[in-house]
């Protein structure tokens, strides 16, 4: 509990502004972009530095006080829902650009800086930042951090973590530490390699040092209508196999072209059973002829049409209709869900099979875009949640989709995390010991286990996480 | 005491090995394992480390040995536990892009099982014809290549583990994306064997490139090839590689008299074509030379080879050029001129033309021989330099720490003979967050059995 | 614990518009004052949710509330950014309404917003407040007084300023016949950009009526939550234009985007509602109009580096960005270059900066920064309040950048015969 002594010393640290601890004002922090589950914390805080990060997190450390760090909001798992976690520490007032290094190619920022900005900020200079998540328009560089988030362009230039060299950590005891560091090779385990992906559990993250690459010099961008899932997937294998390793592979189906057809007016053909965003990036020459060999695949497939972008606004458009796939689907239903699940590329129309039929089954429409290239999967499962019996049934199917993709090879979370969503599914990828493991590992930065309490790991002893009733939605 | 006994009950009998050969071969400077295991499963290699742990063993885990030299002098060091007979190929999806391996397997093997489908493992540490994948995960090994298809880290996708007291976890899984859970492939990479013993890996693979071409541009001056090469990196080119080489290390490569810059490109006819002018461009008066395919990958050869030359016990002499740096087959010979020391320095690349200058002018002032590799773009340099005089290079190596600390980056001695290895820590002290490694250890082997001492700051 | 009223009467806004939001986040960096403030209240996202807790009554208004509703600037920002459709500024709108309702304000905020209304919209008015300060002005006084206060440093260079002619016919051969609304702000205090526009449509081949009759386009009384005055002025205005113009052409990046939305505001005025749709769809701001005629290219140059701003309810409300681009680029000698975050509010957003100055202020400074940044001589705006705000700004920070309505800069094109000018 946070008594007013506690709030009055978070005012002194941070300024009156800086604290929010009024109910009404409180509510609106209760979830993020993850709604099924809300919890309201007892006072929020905004700092405006690392050092008052570290002093703020001395204060709750003395206090033995749990909390829970907060960037955009925007993260698809819970993953700053607070759980047992009376104090949330937003990052959005640590907003600067701290250095860029254009020579070397890195990028310093503290954790509130937006995803986007770090890319505008180069992009004159011919440089970029390569994570690329849908949300980066809102998504911070620390939430980015903690969720390890990917995005489009995984397939060719990784993940964030092959993106940060370094991070400012303040554990839960109030340390700052520095780990990695704008070198490449650094001696000693690799722990900033461990905080990316720590979903927030191991400190809070105030700085990154991150790496930027160089753009490349030309794009070509597909777009490739297929009658069936089938013939589409059919051409991802058949551009990999032809040794191509497309910038981006992105797939819609029907449902999701559909909706996004009706919202922006991309001219995209409603009937069509999957629509391919194919993109090549590298130098100039022999850009085309990759493309050529791409196109051919894609005929090959019998791919109904197969454009090419002619220039950089359609190029933009095309982009759009992807990145605003999820918002477009919205429109089709007060409320989605959406999943995140992992399988072997070449598993995809199976698990696409799949999903389709537990759809069928529970009842409910289900669309999907995704990372084709890479196999990761974006179920989106339209509900209402003011109807308790469809939430009920998104749970479920959610829980069915996920263990179809363990069953197929994959995994049961791509980029989003596994915050408090699907701490239930982590025994089906986890034995007790790799849990057991981990969960040391987390006690070596958080011995009292008060940063981001409830999540990734299910607690000793449950078999099952089951989600705490005060934390459902409002029905 | 015979500690064998117990091992021979879970092994076969030529399972555990205990003659002077053998043992001598997995030795670090002059401490020798009683025995070296050999499990030819993940279960028996588990039973193995159950009995050492009960039998309170310190253990090493290796594969071929090739990485034995970098790292202090252990505090205990009783059994050696080799993963060499567990290299079997488990999986290559062909259509997925991965493939996973057993880490006894040397690179080597694992890209030749991969040709097939056109497809390679994208990491060039020196020797892969010994070097195991798990001596490759190990001890973070790299080479040219990292410029543009990463380090371990950013291949390594799954990985099973077995740890001291003989537990069997992973981390990671089968495919590319994965973020469930803490991603234990950081952990273990670059973990010197501290942490347990890989026992299985999965990676991330690449297509072969339609072909490749190696060019060469001499200079004036090292730190001349090294801004040329920072100038490749900002230009329109897209390289595989960007070396510089000393005039030392261009001699001892065969590769002429000069400094050199050195790049790989990769690609279509055409992409190479247009890197070509774009590097002619860029290199003005000095002539490019070109090697294409046997000829360029011959001298790749021995770049990537540049490095691990003069460690290896079992190195072959034709490979080995490095003859007069005392560097040869048996690095661990005492006396009598060979001194000599290993180096890798990690920089900013921005910072390597001037600290590598000034590191030639201080080893040309001391008469010392002094060959230098770096691949530039990721601020990496290999020094590798012998003398007479044992202080003289004892100061030279503490003059390169001061040098990299200066630049704000790290040095490493990772070639060490064994009567300087006393006298030098191969890691550095001050690294950050060694609190929380002690803790990382202290968690995984909390009896502090695997390869005590060997790494930074006395883990 | 939440009452969820769905079936009930709305308290200010239909539930189901709430439900377009799936609180998914990516309009927070969009917005400027979750920019400046970092709070999720003061997001979009935040708001809806505040909304939404009021319309079903799981919360009752309180100061706090009232006060999050406040600092929105009405910008509109969060309706690009939102991938979902939310039509936020109509849930804003309504809001605005219910906290006049429900929210008792101190009775400096009330004197002041009641001043505003009152005398804002109403040119004659707003002529007779200001002749004192006109004097002022003319006297010398008015450059202290504007640093003193907020308000007062609001005001350009006080001139006096009579009523266009009721038609001004087109040159050379009549191309279309338009209307034009004459503003009431605009017209006190930008009305050489109204004789600018009107000499710019002429020279195109508009014949211009500026009917006597009009009124306010009703933006300031809808942004106060006056909707009944609102409707007032929309039903004047749809009355007082002759039915048979070709267009409606407004200089005012607020007032089109009100006009262009008479069509709902009156939707369920059955005497209105066909008359409404009918002029909304002819209201054209005069950029987007040029550039469709197609315009008569200048032969005269402007030598100058020049930047743009986007105002918020031409670019985020009526979605208009690359007309007044197109026009700037038309002008020969012209150096047009991007200025960086061109669309977020500049904090004039209607009279928020006489309300809320303090967040006027700091938006304001973000935006003199950037058009610093630009080495730009002359920043370029099709809004008269964002002119005046911007104006404010460069002003407190020294510089003497010019601040023009593209249509100024086109009038002073076509005017300067030979030579071109430099400034």
């Amino acid at each position: 509990m946070v008594d007013g002594r506690i709030v009055t010393a978070l005012r002194a640290i941070a300024g009156d502004d800086a604290v929010i601890a009024r109910p009404t004002e409180l509510k609106v922090y209760e979830c993020d972009g993850y709604t099924l589950e809300k919890s309201v914390p007892e006072v929020v805080v905004l700092p405006a530095s690392a050092e008052e990060v570290v002093q703020i997190v001395r204060v709750l450390h003395r206090e033995n006080i749990a909390f829970v760090p907060r960037g955009a909001g925007t993260g698809l798992s819970g993953g700053c829902l607070p759980v047992d976690a009376p104090v949330m520490i937003g990052t959005s007032r640590m907003n600067r650009i701290i250095d860029i290094d254009l020579v070397n190619r890195r990028a310093t920022v503290e954790a509130g800086v937006v995803n986007l900005w770090v890319t505008n900020a180069v992009q004159q200079r011919g440089l970029a930042y390569a994570p690329d998540p849908s949300s980066q328009q809102a998504c911070t560089i620390g939430g980015n951090v903690a969720e390890n988030s990917g995005g489009p362009h995984t397939l060719k230039y990784g993940v964030t973590t092959n993106h940060v060299l370094g991070v400012e950590l303040v554990l839960p005891d109030g340390e700052l530490v520095h780990l990695g560091g704008a070198v490449e090779d650094v001696p000693g385990y690799d722990l900033t390699g461990v905080v990316v992906g720590a979903e927030g559990t191991f400190g809070v993250v105030t700085a990154a040092t991150l790496r930027l690459i160089r753009q490349p010099e030309t794009w070509r961008t597909l777009l490739g209508i297929f009658e069936s899932v089938d013939d589409a997937t059919a051409t991802i294998s058949g551009i990999i196999a032809a040794g191509i390793i497309p910038a981006a592979l992105e797939m819609m189906d029907q449902l999701i072209v559909q909706a996004v057809e009706a919202a922006f007016h991309f001219g995209f053909p409603t009937d069509a059973g999957a629509v391919l965003i194919i993109e090549l990036d590298g130098l100039a020459a022999g850009l085309d002829r990759q493309a050529q060999r791409v196109l051919e695949i894609c005929q090959a497939q019998r791919a109904r049409t197969v454009r090419v972008a002619k220039d950089e606004t359609e190029r933009a458009a095309l982009w759009k209709s992807r990145k605003r796939a999820f918002g477009a689907i919205g429109r089709l239903a007060p409320n989605y869900c959406t999943q995140d699940g992992v399988v072997p590329r070449t598993q995809v129309p199976e698990i696409l099979r799949r999903i389709t039929e537990v759809g069928r089954r529970y009842q409910l429409r289900i669309g999907n875009v995704f990372h084709a290239g890479d196999g990761n999967i974006h179920p989106i499962l339209l509900y209402d949640e003011r109807d308790a019996d469809q939430v009920r049934r998104v749970l479920a199917a959610s829980a069915e989709i996920l263990e179809a993709c363990v069953a197929l090879g994959g995994t049961i979370t791509g980029e989003h995390g596994i915050g408090v969503e699907k701490i239930a599914q982590m025994p089906l990828i986890f034995s007790p010991a790799d849990l057991l493991v981990m969960s040391q590992l987390r006690q070596v930065f958080d011995p009292a286990g008060r940063c981001n309490p409830g999540k990734i790991l299910p607690t000793p002893g449950a078999c099952v996480e089951t989600k705490r009733p005060q934390r459902q939605a409002a029905v | 005491m015979n500690i064998t006994a117990p091992f021979s009950e879970v092994l076969p009998a030529d399972g555990v090995a205990t003659s002077d050969e053998a043992v001598g071969a997995f030795a670090v400077d002059g401490m020798i394992p009683q025995c070296v295991l050999f499990p030819e499963t993940v279960d028996d290699l588990s039973r193995c480390l159950r009995v050492a742990d009960q039998a309170s063993l310190a253990v090493m885990p290796v594969g071929n040995g090739t990485q034995l030299g970098c790292g202090n002098l252990p505090q205990r060091y009783d059994v050696a536990l080799s993963t060499r007979r567990l290299a079997r190929l488990l999986a290559h999806e062909a259509a997925d892009m991965t493939v996973t391996v057993e880490a006894g397997a040397t690179l080597a093997e694992v890209n030749r099982a991969l040709e097939p489908a056109r497809q390679h493992l994208p990491l060039d540490p020196p020797q892969p014809e010994q070097t195991t994948v798990g001596a490759a995960i190990a001890t973070d090994a790299s080479g040219p290549l990292r410029l543009s298809q990463g380090k371990v880290r950013d291949l390594l996708i799954g990985v099973k583990v077995v740890l001291a007291d003989g537990t069997l976890v992973k981390g990671g899984g089968r495919v590319v994306k994965n973020v469930a859970g803490y991603d234990l492939m950081k952990l273990f990479t670059g973990s010197f064997g501290t942490l347990g013993t890989v026992v299985e890996a999965t990676f991330k693979l690449r297509p072969r490139p339609e072909s490749e071409v190696l060019f060469a541009v001499p200079t004036r001056e090292t730190g001349i090839a090294a801004s040329l090469a920072l100038e490749v990196l900002g230009a329109s080119l897209a390289p595989s590689y960007v070396e510089a080489l000393n005039q030392t290390a261009a001699a001892a490569l065969d590769l002429g008299d000069e400094p050199l810059l050195i790049v790989g490109c990769g690609g279509s006819e055409e992409e190479i074509n247009i890197q070509s002018q774009r590097l002619q461009d860029l290199a003005g008066k000095q002539r490019v030379r070109t090697y294409a395919e046997t000829e360029g990958a011959q001298i790749y050869c021995r770049l990537r080879d540049f490095p691990g030359a003069g460690f290896l016990p079992r190195l072959s002499r034709e490979a080995c050029p490095l003859d007069t740096l005392g560097a040869g087959s048996e690095p661990r010979r005492r006396g009598q001129g060979d001194g000599f020391l290993g180096c890798k320095l990690s920089l900013l690349p921005s910072k390597l033309a001037s600290v590598l200058s000034d590191i030639e002018a201080e080893a040309g002032a001391k008469k010392m021989n002094c060959a230098i590799l770096s691949h530039v773009g990721s601020g990496i340099a290999y020094v590798r330099c012998g003398a007479a005089d044992d202080d003289a290079v004892v100061q030279f190596a503490q003059r390169l720490r001061a040098a990299a600390r200066q630049a704000d980056g790290w040095a490493i001695f990772d070639v060490l003979p064994a009567h300087l290895r006393a006298r030098l820590d191969t890691w550095d002290a001050e690294v950050p967050g060694i609190s929380l490694m002690r803790g990382v250890k202290k968690v995984l082997d909390p009896k502090g059995r695997l390869s005590p001492g060997r790494f930074v700051g006395g883990i | 614990m939440s009452a969820v009223t769905t079936s009930a009467a709305p308290r200010f806004v239909e539930y189901e518009k709430f439900l377009d939001c799936v609180h998914c986040g990516l309009c927070l960096s969009a917005c400027p004052t979750y920019r400046e403030l970092g709070t999720e209240m003061d997001s979009p996202r935040g708001r809806i949710y505040l909304m939404k807790a009021l319309e079903d009554g799981s919360v009752v208004m309180t100061a706090d509330i009232a006060r999050h509703l406040d600092l929105c600037l009405g910008c509109r920002a969060c309706e690009t950014a939102c991938p979902s459709g939310v039509r936020y500024g109509d849930l804003i709108e309504a809001a605005r309404w219910f906290v006049e309702e429900r929210h008792s304000r101190s009775r400096f905020d009330r004197w002041r917003r009641g001043l505003i209304t009152r005398i804002f919209p109403h040119p004659q008015r707003l002529r007779l407040a200001l002749r004192p300060l006109l004097v002022l002005e003319r006297v010398g006084i008015l450059g202290l007084l504007r640093r003193v206060s907020p308000v007062v440093d609001m005001l350009p260079q006080l001139e006096g300023s009579a009523p266009l002619p009721e038609v001004v016919v087109a040159q050379g051969i009549e191309r279309q016949r338009v209307g034009f609304l004459a503003g009431c702000v605009a017209q006190v205090l930008c009305s050489h950009i109204n004789r600018a526009t009107v000499r710019v449509l002429a020279q195109n081949g508009c014949t211009v009526v500026t009917p006597p009759a009009q009124a306010c386009c009703g933006a300031l009384y809808l942004h106060s939550g006056k909707r009944q005055e609102a409707l007032e002025c929309a039903r004047r205005n749809i009355a007082a234009f002759p039915a048979d113009l070709d267009a409606i052409i407004v200089n005012a990046a607020g007032c089109g985007a009100a006009m262009k939305e008479y069509g709902d505001l009156l939707a369920h005025d059955a005497a209105y509602a066909e008359r409404a749709r009918v002029f909304s769809a002819k209201v054209r701001d005069v950029t987007e109009f040029l550039v469709a005629l197609p315009l008569v290219p200048p032969s005269g140059a402007i030598r100058a580096r020049i930047t743009y701003h986007d105002a918020c309810h031409l670019a985020h409300a009526q979605g208009v960005r690359e007309a007044p681009r197109q026009l700037l680029r038309q002008i020969p000698g012209l150096e047009l270059v991007e200025l960086a975050d061109a669309d977020t509010c500049c904090g004039s957003a209607g009279s928020y900066n006489l309300t809320e100055t303090v967040m006027a202020r700091r938006l304001a400074e973000r935006k003199v920064a950037n058009i610093r940044a630009t080495g730009a001589t002359c920043v370029a705006v099709a809004n008269p309040g964002c002119i005046l705000q911007i104006q404010a700004g460069l002003h407190r920070a020294g510089l003497s950048t010019r601040v023009a309505h593209p249509i100024e800069l086109l009038d002073q094109a076509y005017r300067t015969r030979w030579g071109g000018t430099r400034y």
